[in-house]
């Protein structure tokens, strides 16, 4: 999963295929900007999956 | 053509453990008025915390990325939000001329203080709740403490309806 805090505070965390749908979208609607799918994934900040309690799917 | 700003955080967590979240709720005095610059779409700026690196630091830098400076900046008070402790941090600055695109620049109302019980916190806390905290906890700093009565000089009075209270969970 990542995450993505802008300068605006506007925050989004999700898949990487999620957080670069968002931020786009963010881009264009509160700033103006377009941007790349490279170009978000280069600030965009891992964060893990949360992790299956023991025993979890058996 | 304008391009994607860098983010105001890049520190990773892991849902192993409690992570912890810096937030900074940023004030500056207009006449005889408290005023409070918050980002445009969120209450609050908060930011992860990485290991080797002080609070101080990582808001200060924060700050630059505003084009503020702090004049006092100082813990107030820490909560829980989701899976998360956030320890909320007071910044005074001097007022901008312009607060720029990403930030509002609004007055900052009086707001009755969420109460817990005795072993444990409230069920909610809004963010209006933490700053009127976060002022009764300067209002205490800046009797108590010499270099905030120091750098504040001009707060004094305006900190006089607040009254004074220590740094606390919320
Ligand atoms: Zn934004």
């Amino acid at each position: 999963m990542k995450e993505v805090t802008c300068i605006c505070g506007w925050t989004c965390r999700g898949t990487e295929d999620e957080v670069v749908a968002q931020v786009i979208d963010h881009g264009r609607a509160a700033h103006g900007i377009e941007s790349t799918r490279d170009e978000i994934l280069a600030i965009a900040v891992e964060i893990p999956m949360p992790s299956q309690p023991a025993g979890a799917g058996d | 053509m304008a391009q994607l700003e860098p983010p105001v955080g890049s520190t990773p967590w892991s849902p192993d453990f409690v992570g912890q979240r810096l937030e900074l709720l940023m004030v500056h005095r207009a006449g005889g008025e408290i005023r409070v610059l918050r980002p445009v779409h969120a209450d609050a700026l908060r930011v992860g915390w990485a290991v080797g690196r002080s609070a101080d630091e990582i808001l200060t830098e924060l700050l630059g990325r505003y084009g503020l400076v702090p004049r006092v900046l100082h813990s107030t008070s820490w909560r829980h939000v989701d899976d998360e402790v956030v320890l909320t941090y007071l910044v005074v600055v001097d007022g901008p001329a312009d607060p720029g695109p990403h930030l509002v620049d609004e007055p900052v109302g009086r707001a009755a203080l969420a109460r817990g019980d005795a072993t444990a916190a409230p069920a909610s806390i809004g963010i209006a709740q933490v700053l009127e905290h976060a002022l009764r906890h300067l209002s205490w700093l800046i009797a108590d403490d010499a270099a905030v009565g120091a750098a504040l000089p001009d707060w004094r009075p305006l900190l006089e309806p607040y009254v004074p209270e220590p740094f606390q969970a919320l």
